[in-house]
């Protein structure tokens, strides 16, 4: 080899190896130090985490019956990359749902925004489509009848069905407010749905999973898995027979006074378990759309009144529990009219026993006896009572009233505040207070909760009845009740309230409402407040009307909230197979047929 | 050259020939088998995906048919249908219908209701 030749090809090696050595280098940098950069990118486009989406607990009444499902559907979804035949892709969206075609077909081949030709690679087009409507466009998508290239040219691609959810309430306005309802997202809005939305949610899970360059998943790649964890099943102490009573008799109610508002709650005294409660104006939770704002309002728990006579049961039950005077004591009732302070009576009474006060309703009585009892006294008998504090009921919302402390009275508040004007009360308060005369003289906490289970039925959380406190002794406790059962009688003020077969106990209110500062004679919330039977009671029942729409003298709670407690109780006693304690009286099977026109089952 | 020793030149090394075959065989049946096994977890792999949608598509239907079930059993929808006069054998509501009030929704004929009787009817749904 000569000179030449030989640095020729030594000049070749070292090119050869020179590039080599750049070659390995970079492989190098690639493989090693780089390593971590490109093996995150390689994953992020072919390895993703698929959510495993949790289902949302269910909602039962107390005896199993379903209040709140969810129902399957699909969200049908347009990848406008993708899609061919869009004209017949919208034919078949207006055969199956019903839709517009032109608005269907603009929303189908719409572009990504400031890109005229770059079609939007997701679109839903329609949410919770039912999954046999799904199933049958699907079958559609790509007709089998046809040759292979016919399908070709038919085959529409390009569409998807995303699975999801829709919370179903199968009793449609039945205890809307109590159950509430759930958002776009599947959250709870509004009542049971929001207050209890920890335990109904669950837990989403997931999966590692690797996708092949055409979006298949490889499942032998598999990584890591977590099962959802489905939301929790919560029971509640609602009983759907005695709601749907409820809910009828309202309605039979609106019917005939157009009130402004109306609320009934229906509670066992001893545990404080809600056994039925209904409000009106309410609305359905399965069509939201539309739905004034003050109709969604959980009259109840969210709205205040001064609840009027009913309110004198507080000052009652005070003056016996201190031992100041007995039933039978006489109080001077001014003969209807008491100057100092410019109090009327409904009708005048010279001098009235103090059970004889609740039984007539005796304004003047009332402020007498509160009188005695002392502003402080008072005040703290009110709040034992529960009225100016939440009463701790698992409703959102729930407002405590207004109950002004004694420094902020005026001279002659000690002879309103006890016929229930200047203090304002929710319904689920003064039902409350009732209960604690009906079990004994214990204040409970109101439940609407049973318990709290998963999906397999194992109790995760169980709600036992809530004693708050001792308010009064059982001994007053059962006079004031002796009182109350008059009031339901012959001379007191509610006699349609009475219930054949039982004793009824409770009180009558009726308050005048503050319109401009004054009180109105032609608006008036009425209601009646009792519990059956007397001596053993198995429910409380209020019935609250806002602003009945009837004539003066008639528009009382005695007249107005009566006679709906008596038809609600008589149906609930025969629903809850209460066996009658008395006799019926031949008078009351008469006055029942006058009202009723039809035949009467006898217990 | 004598003629054992031209015998013995330039004789084939059998042996040798055998065993690079028989490795060579081997590496390749093996190569085979993993390219097989690769295939074969790749096909149960879209069979178990193909299980699996199915599993979801059953899971569904079957929720949808309870929330049916518990549509037609709500408290609501009885009262509709009893109303509309739609229970067919359930006359004997009719006649125990207390003007227009009646606490009891549905009692089937033939469970030995007794003419006049009125039950309550308990939904029961036991948990999923």
């Amino acid at each position: 080899m000569n000179r030449r030749t030989k640095s020729r090809a030594i000049c070749a090696c070292l090119g050869l190896v020179c590039g080599f050595t750049g070659f390995s280098i970079r492989l190098l940098h690639l493989q090693v130090t780089r390593h971590d950069y490109y093996s995150a990118q390689a994953r992020s486009k072919q390895c993703e985490r698929e959510i495993l989406v949790a289902r949302r607990g269910l909602i039962f009444d107390r005896t199993g019956q379903v209040l709140a499902s969810n129902q399957p559907t699909k969200n049908l979804v347009v990848d406008g990359t993708l899609l061919t035949n869009s004209e017949r892709l919208a034919d078949l969206l207006v055969k199956h749902l019903g839709l517009d075609r032109t608005k269907v077909f603009q929303r189908i081949t719409q572009t990504e925004q400031g890109k005229r030709n770059a079609p939007k690679p997701y679109i839903v087009v329609q949410k919770n489509v039912e999954v046999s409507v799904a199933e049958a466009i699907q079958a559609e998508l790509r007709p089998a009848e046809l040759s292979s290239a016919e399908i070709k040219k038919q085959e529409i691609r390009g569409v998807s069905f995303e699975d999801s959810a829709r919370r179903s309430l199968p009793n449609d306005s039945f205890l809307s407010h109590v159950l509430g309802y759930v958002n776009s997202q599947n959250k709870g809005v509004d009542g049971i749905e929001s207050g209890m939305e920890a335990d109904l949610h669950g837990t989403d899970g997931y999966r590692e999973i690797e996708r092949t360059r055409k979006g298949t998943e490889m499942v032998r790649y598999r990584g890591q898995e977590v099962a959802a964890r489905n939301g929790n099943n919560v029971s509640l102490t609602i009983d759907m027979g005695l709601q749907m009573i409820v809910e009828q008799e309202l309605d039979a109610t609106i019917k005939k006074y157009h009130p402004a508002g109306a609320t009934v709650i229906m509670m066992e005294p001893k545990t404080g378990r809600i056994l039925a409660l209904a409000n009106r104006p309410d609305y359905n939770p399965n069509k939201q759309k539309g739905v004034p704002e003050e109709f969604r309002l959980n009259l109840a728990v969210q709205a205040q009144y001064e609840p009027g006579s009913t309110f004198k049961i507080v000052t009652i039950a005070g003056v016996l529990n201190e031992g100041i005077v007995s039933l039978d004591d006489p109080v001077q009732c001014e003969n209807g009219y008491w100057q100092w302070c410019d109090l009327r009576d409904h009708h005048a009474y010279a001098t009235l026993s103090v059970n004889d006060v609740l039984v007539h309703s005796s304004n003047i009585g009332v402020a007498k006896l509160a009188s005695n009892l002392g502003d402080d006294r008072f005040y703290e008998y009110i709040h034992r009572f529960g009225f100016g504090d939440q009463t701790g009921i698992a409703l959102p919302g729930e407002i405590k009233g207004k109950v002004f402390p004694p420094y902020e009275w005026s001279k002659i508040s000690i002879t309103r505040i006890p016929m229930g004007h200047e203090v304002t009360a929710t319904p689920i308060q003064i039902a409350t207070a009732i209960c604690v005369i009906a079990n004994g003289g214990m204040l409970m906490t109101p439940q609407v909760i049973q318990s709290v289970a998963d999906e397999n039925g194992n109790i995760v959380k169980s709600y036992p009845p809530s004693p708050v406190r001792r308010v009064i002794s059982t001994k007053t406790a059962d006079h004031v009740r002796d009182a109350l059962i008059e009031v339901a009688s012959k001379k007191g003020t509610a006699k349609d309230a009475q219930v054949p077969g039982f004793v009824v106990a409770g009180k009558t209110g009726t308050a005048q409402k503050l319109v401009g500062g004054r009180y109105s004679n032609e608006k008036s919330v009425c209601s009646f407040v009792g519990f059956m039977p007397a001596e053993d009671p198995a429910f409380v029942l209020l019935v609250l009307i806002d602003e009945p729409k009837a004539p003066r003298e008639k528009s009382v709670g005695g007249l107005v909230a009566g006679p709906v407690f008596s038809r609600i109780g008589e149906r609930a006693a025969a629903y809850l197979g209460l066996k009658p304690t008395e006799p019926l009286a031949s008078d009351a099977i008469i006055a029942k047929r006058g009202k009723t026109g039809g035949n009467v089952r006898t217990p | 050259m004598s003629a054992n020793r031209r015998r013995h030149a330039n004789s084939v090394p059998v042996a040798k020939f055998f065993a690079i075959a028989v490795a060579g065989s081997l590496v390749c049946v093996l190569g085979l088998g993993y390219v097989w096994c690769t295939n074969d977890m790749n096909t149960t792999g879209v069979k178990i995906k193909k299980v699996e949608k199915e599993l979801v598509q059953l899971r569904q239907r079957n929720e949808a048919a309870l929330a049916g079930i518990d549509s037609v059993n709500s408290t609501a929808y009885l009262n509709r249908q009893f109303h509309r006069g739609l229970f067919g054998k359930l006359e004997l509501l009719e006649r125990l219908k207390i003007a227009g009030r009646v606490s009891v929704v549905a009692v089937p004929s033939g469970t030995g209701a007794m003419p006049g009787e009125l039950r309550r009817v308990v939904n029961e749904r036991k948990p999923q």
